[in-house]
């Protein structure tokens, strides 16, 4: 029993003891499956509330529980006579518009291509929506933004984890890969970074079979079959590349780590750029569109060039 | 269960509940979701069916100092905030552990390089209520993190503080609902142009800050570049804020890009044919510029097919990326 002091009694006089009761046994219940007797000897702990209760009151006091918006099971032989609390709303509640700021954040730090940070954002993300009450709107909003976007399932997060593990060594890996085209096959690759770039995970490695860099969709791995050696003379073909670029590309350019800026004017900017794969190059020099010129080398240049007549006979034939 | 008859005399089997309790723990409810004084309360007490009665004041009070005793923290705010009660800490915790409250630590400090008022209001409202229910221990380690953790010494956000001002005008323009002429200078011709312009949002890309509005002329959305926004001139002219504002397109997807592409949330399959590997797609956009960009690169496996003005327009794009090309093209001849 636990000691009350006498300024305390005072105000003990002034609180519900009934509703002091229905605390404790919810906390009780938050804490596992609990029968009558747990129920009684958890309330004769607390002087204020130790009196025993009956079947029948405790039968009230539950459906009390469970008229505010719990989910208790009933007693029956299957769970050993005990009540389960299997959700309440004495959680987080937010409202529409802090799930929608909660939204907006998740869009805001997506564009910093972080992926060790999107990656904890998503851990946070979920944590909260468990914590939501199950009938709320808000949980499902908020639970879709996860589901849609994430492009990264549990098991997906285990395998990039283990990725970077081999990223960081440059291993030779073995791969179960989900081709779009190809269907599921087996692959080996080189690996050497990983990626974070609209929103996607990509595997940059080294295709040993097809002898060329590609980058893998991480969501598209369905296991990593094996991890071989660290291959200590990898050195992968880099194509050295340089473009100009103006106009609002100019103004809002980011370097990416491979590129450094080798002239800047008020009119433009020259790029320098470590090319690994060049279909990834030629995309991203038309996503500037007329912003942007690649100078060298002239076979890169005209592969664009190339590219461009190949959409404009896409419009003209139609 | 207690059967209790209704008014025609049937017997109503409703589950006997102690309403005592029922008042305390629906008070912990409503003061869950918002802040709140003893007259609010009262009459959310009224308005509750399963109550459905008018208390007195002496009586909500009791059943606030019950949650005190069992192990809330409610705090009374002074009259500036109306004499609301607050729950400050709750004694049921949430599990999160270190690295969680690291992030939430990290995320408040992105946010808090923003210079946007409603923006950080609402991220900080949501750590508040989080904070409720954590234990003292946790709370202790979030607040470390806290004070350690400031990401503008290795994130470029510098355009944040230097356009300060212009963000928190624009955002109070869009609770305005007033038209804008923008002074807007052209990226590529250098000319300033006067565009009409109902405020929207700001969207933030990196360390880039877009202002996004619906130019009243052109009847499209925009998204103008801070770096670019020479003045703003509001008019004293409403517009109604109900109207769908994004525009769409449909354009097909052709080959392999028919498998990989992921569908985004503005996106909508119109048709899907897996045999021919064609797939026809309806999209929402909110700056035809940056629409154009994003499905140059996808080749010649992208077609935009409707509307026909901004197909036309997407040629007339097209050429003008190939001019830089002109000597290659030479070339190939």
């Amino acid at each position: 029993m636990s000691k009350i002091n006498l300024n305390h009694l005072k105000e003990i006089d002034n609180i519900s003891i009934t509703g002091y009761r229905i605390i404790e046994i919810l906390k009780l219940l938050m804490q596992g499956p609990q029968g009558e007797q747990d129920i009684n000897n958890h309330l004769s702990k607390y002087s204020l509330v130790s009196k025993s209760l009956s079947k029948d009151m405790i039968c009230i006091y539950i459906n009390t529980l469970r008229s505010i918006g719990c989910n208790i099971s009933r007693p029956t032989k299957s769970n050993n006579f005990k009540y389960t609390l299997k959700s309440h709303p004495f959680t987080l509640r937010l409202n529409e518009t802090e799930v929608d700021g909660l939204i907006d954040v998740r869009n805001y730090l997506s564009k910093f291509d972080n992926w060790e940070l999107m990656l904890d954002v998503n851990k946070l993300y979920s944590l909260i929506i468990n914590t939501l009450d199950d009938l709320s709107p808000e949980k499902a909003k908020l639970s879709k933004i996860l589901t849609q976007s994430s492009f990264l399932t549990e098991k997906s997060t285990e395998v990039l984890e283990e990725l970077y593990m081999c990223c960081r060594e440059q291993r030779l890996i073995s791969l179960n890969y989900n081709s779009p085209n190809s269907g599921e096959k087996v692959i080996e690759v080189i690996a050497d970074d990983i990626l974070f770039e609209n929103e996607c995970f990509y595997l940059w490695c080294y295709n040993i079979k097809l002898s060329e860099i590609q980058y893998l969709r991480i969501d598209r791995i369905n296991e990593i079959l094996e991890i071989g050696e660290e291959v200590k003379d990898y050195k992968p073909e880099i194509i050295l590349a340089r473009y100009v670029l103006k106009g609002m590309s100019k103004d809002t350019y980011i370097p990416r780590p491979e590129e450094k800026i080798i002239k800047k004017t008020d009119e433009f900017l020259l790029i320098e750029t470590q090319v690994k794969n060049k279909f990834r190059f030629l995309k991203q020099m038309l996503q500037y569109g007329p912003d942007c010129i690649v100078e060298e080398p002239p076979f890169l240049k005209q592969e664009v060039a190339n590219e461009l007549n190949s959409v404009l006979r896409v419009y003209e034939n139609n | 269960m207690k059967i209790i008859n209704n008014k025609e005399g049937k017997p109503n089997r409703k589950p006997k509940i102690c309403a005592t309790a029922y008042r305390v723990l629906s008070l912990f409810l409503i003061l869950n979701e918002k802040d709140h004084n003893i007259d609010e309360l009262t009459e959310f007490f009224s308005k509750d069916p399963n109550i459905g009665k008018i208390y007195t004041d002496e009586v909500v009070i009791k059943y606030i100092k019950t949650l005190r005793e069992v192990g809330f923290t409610i705090t009374k705010k002074n009259s500036a905030y109306f004499n609301r009660y607050s729950i400050q800490k709750s004694p049921f915790l949430f599990e999160f552990d270190e690295k969680n409250l690291r992030t939430l630590a990290i995320v408040e400090d992105y946010i808090n390089n923003i210079q946007q008022y409603n923006f950080k209001k609402q991220y900080n409202n949501v750590i508040n209520k989080i904070q409720r229910f954590l234990s003292d221990e946790q709370l202790a380690i979030f607040e470390n993190f806290r004070t350690q953790i400031k990401i503008h010494k290795f994130l470029d956000i510098s355009k944040y503080e230097k356009y300060k001002e212009l963000i928190k005008t624009w955002e109070e323009f869009c609770m305005d609902d007033f038209r804008l002429i923008v002074s807007y200078r052209s990226p590529n011709t250098g000319k300033i142009d006067k565009l009409t312009i109902e405020p929207k949002y700001i969207k933030y890309d990196n360390n880039n800050v877009y202002f996004g509005g619906y130019n009243f002329y052109s009847h499209e959305m925009q998204l103008l570049l801070i770096d670019y926004i020479v003045n703003i001139h509001k008019i004293p002219v409403k517009f109604k804020n109900d109207k769908e504002i994004y525009s769409s397109i449909v354009f097909q997807l052709k080959g392999r890009l028919t498998k990989n592409y992921r569908l985004r949330n503005e996106d909508k399959i119109v048709e899907k044919d897996s045999n021919s590997e064609i797939l026809t797609i309806s999209s929402l956009y909110e700056d035809k510029n940056l629409l154009f960009k994003r499905l140059l690169k996808y080749g010649e496996s992208c077609e935009i097919l409707y509307p026909q003005n901004i197909r036309y327009e997407f040629v007339n794009f097209i050429k003008d990326t190939m001019k830089n090309y002109t000597y290659a093209e030479n070339q190939m001849v």
